[in-house]
């Protein structure tokens, strides 16, 4: 029990407040062309959003404390990764979307220094995988974030991907500079302008199962996983939608990136009310390999397989069916909320019931467009 | 984590309540009035009747109910008002891809659940194909029926997608949808406040198209196209089932011309272009998610569509391979 450490609720919202402190200081760091970080494997216990408490595994960052901390690195950087293994059984970290096994398993109480290249810019999951996905199931997953080091439009305009495609710098173009889209570019040098929603999904039979270090039945889980728990960024309900640095919110005019990944083994269906959003990345299902989109659907629910990555952008207009004479609303206040859920909505229970405490969030228009 | 009682249970178990008049009303171009839900029972295949909740149309002369619910049909422009009557408990209803306004948007816990009327407002700015549907305890209410398709037309009228979209001749809309008999027996309000009500575990039995229940959609007329060679068919695909769909189109290529209500050959959208999938080859679909295809037949026959409902996590074909829906597009010289 001793290399256990109870997460509650309130060290789990801190995560996400991670993703936005590491996220300025990384950027810095990552101009260099090599970056050093260190994850610990532990074993820790959670609350659920229903007061649960499950045995769970995560990556821990060992000098901020948070677990499953974002990384964020620039494309072509050497990365070199301490991984202090502080669980019962052999690991293996792993990358979605690149080679499966090229990592060497570290043993129980080990410490190994991996080193590796990172890969295209884009969204990738790191988790876990020496028994398939039982691992990244059991809470070892957390985003790595891969930035352009020139990620420019041939108009100079910002986006997230080196040489984006002619669809994508069509699109950033016109952000700020069209009848669609009035008001800014989209801006990466401010925190509030990307967000990352991390799905997964938590059956407690399974954390029990490693809670009592017996066989996990790994090779059919797919036969009885029967998750009670969905989660955003590893809160859910009423946490997840009221948390700072999961929540978009901006004014009119202030695009969004969000970078959408399932470490989970669930598809999920996100919907998404308020504004349609651009789908900017998808993976390929065969391999899983990033590809930037050269047609870009304007869509309010989208497919998230298993370890897919979906780059979206909220382009913060004015809901397009809010009448014309009714903006700005006189008479409702703002901000504005809108929900972000899944619409299998399976996933939007807790322990069976409880609707909507499950994989759901919101964003808030904060007002007009600034200025205006 | 230290939580506000009252906000917490506001946000589930004890969602504000209300029959407000709406913000900034203006003069409607054109009204609808729902009333729900009205329960109703549909015979399956194999004798089961299995209850469907639903919307009637409160202006209809006709007292039949019908699932899924009337469909609500407007034109790109119109101020739209569409009201709710709550006839038993609380309700709501969401537009499913309108982007209006919180209170206009029907989700209770960031506005209010209607006990009594409530009037929607919103002013559609794309043609195209939505859905309308409960957004109270969605994951039961939506399952149970309480949805119906709607479709905003260009300002022309039906007969083209959208403005300088494509032409069609021949109208289909299609809703998959996937039932699981057990949840029938469940209270309206099951597990909202915090009992496990098993709203987990989706076993769907039961595979419909448009309120038509496989195997009869290969031969109801509420489902099954028939067209002229030449002729160019608008197929509205809804998928409003808790499964990953999975629909093939045999013998005939067909052309994704909209997305969600958004135009795929727009010039206002030169980053999206339409998709084509050619005869035989299949495409998928999340729950929620609306594809607007063009199919124009080149020789007569009979054109088979299948649609596969898939698990959320084993990826397999529902209720042990059985969970397929069948239906044709006929065509004639």
């Amino acid at each position: 029990m001793d290399r256990r450490e109870f997460i509650a609720y309130g060290s789990a919202a801190a995560i996400a407040a991670g993703v936005i402190k590491t996220q300025l200081e990384e950027v810095a760091e990552a101009q260099t062309p090599s970056v050093n970080l260190e994850l610990h494997l532990e074993e820790i216990y959670e609350e659920m959003i229903d007061g649960e408490v499950l045995f769970a595994l995560a990556y821990r960052d060992p000098v901020t404390r948070l677990v499953r901390p974002p990384l964020f690195v620039t494309e072509a950087a050497t990365i070199n990764l301490k991984l202090v293994n502080k669980t019962r059984k052999p690991r293996r970290f792993t990358i979605s979307g690149t080679i499966e096994d090229r990592f060497p398993v570290v043993a129980p109480g080990a410490t190994k220094t991996i080193r590796f290249t990172a890969p295209a810019p884009g969204s990738y999951i790191y988790h876990e995988n020496t028994e398939g996905a039982v691992g990244r199931l059991a809470g070892l997953y957390g985003p790595l974030v891969v930035m352009p080091s020139d990620g420019k439009t041939a108009a100079g305009v910002h986006t997230p991907y080196k040489d984006p495609t002619l669809a994508q710098s069509a699109l950033f173009d016109a952000l700020g500079a069209s009848a669609r889209f009035p008001g800014e570019r989209w801006r990466p040098e401010l925190a509030k302008r990307t967000r990352i929603w991390m799905f997964s999904e938590t059956d407690p039979e399974l954390n029990q199962r490693l809670e009592r270090n017996v066989a996990t039945g790994w090779t059919t889980l797919k036969s009885w996983f029967k998750p009670r728990y969905f989660s955003l960024n590893g809160l859910s309900g009423f946490d997840s939608s009221h948390d700072d640095f999961t929540c978009p919110e901006g004014y009119e005019g202030e695009p969004v990136l969000i970078r959408c990944m399932n470490a989970g083994i669930a598809t999920h269906g996100p919907h998404i009310h308020g504004n349609h959003v651009y789908c900017l990345s998808e993976v390929n299902p065969a391999t899983l390999t990033l590809y930037k989109c050269q047609n870009i659907l304007e869509v309010d629910t989208w497919m998230m397989k298993p370890l897919w990555r979906k780059d979206v952008l909220l382009p913060f207009i004015k809901p397009d069916e809010i009448p014309a004479a009714a903006w700005p609303p006189k008479q409702e206040p703002f901000p504005l909320f809108y929900p972000m859920h899944c619409h299998i909505e399976m996933s939007q229970t807790a322990g069976g019931g409880s609707y909507p405490q499950g994989l759901v969030t919101h964003w808030e228009l904060l007002g007009p467009r600034r200025g205006v | 984590m230290v939580r506000d009682p009252i906000a917490f249970d506001a946000f589930g178990c004890n969602v504000p309540e209300g029959g407000i008049a709406t913000p900034d009303r203006l003069m409607p171009n054109i009204r609808f009035e729902r009333q729900g839900p009205r329960e109703l029972d549909i015979v399956m295949p194999d004798g089961q009747k299995v209850a469907f909740w639903t919307f009637s149309d409160k202006l209809s002369r006709d007292p039949k109910d019908i699932w899924p619910a009337p469909p609500i049909r407007v034109r790109q422009g119109q101020i739209v008002h569409s009201t709710l009557h709550a006839q038993k408990n609380t309700h709501t209803i969401h537009h499913h891809g309108i982007n209006s306004s919180t209170y206009n948007d029907g989700v209770g816990h960031v506005s209010f659940e209607v006990s009594g009327s409530y009037t929607y407002q919103f002013q559609p700015s794309h043609a195209g194909t939505y859905f309308y549907h409960c957004h109270k305890n969605t994951v039961l209410h939506f399952e149970m029926g309480m949805y119906g398709f709607l479709i905003v037309d260009p300002p022309t009228g039906p007969g083209r997608l959208y403005e300088g979209g494509p032409r069609y001749d021949v109208e289909a809309m299609w809703a998959f949808d996937d039932v699981d008999p057990t949840w029938r027996k469940l209270n309206h309000s099951a597990g909202l406040c915090g009992e496990d009500a098993g709203l987990n575990i989706f076993q769907p039995k039961y595979f419909m198209i448009s309120g038509v229940p496989a195997p009869k959609t290969r031969t109801d007329p509420r489902v099954v196209i028939n067209a002229k060679v030449g002729q160019r068919i608008l197929i509205r695909h809804l998928n409003a089932s808790y499964s990953i769909l999975r629909t093939r189109i045999m013998g005939l290529d067909a052309t994704i011309y909209a997305v969600d209500g958004r135009p795929l050959s727009h010039p206002n959208s030169p980053w999206a272009k339409p998709i084509f999938v050619r005869a035989g080859t299949e495409f998928e679909t999340t729950a929620a998610a609306r594809r607007d295809l063009i199919v124009v037949p080149k020789a007569p026959g009979v054109y088979p569509v299948v649609s596969e409902f898939r698990d959320w996590i084993t990826g397999e074909i529902q209720d042990n391979g059985n969970g397929i829906a069948e239906t044709f597009i006929n065509v004639t010289a």
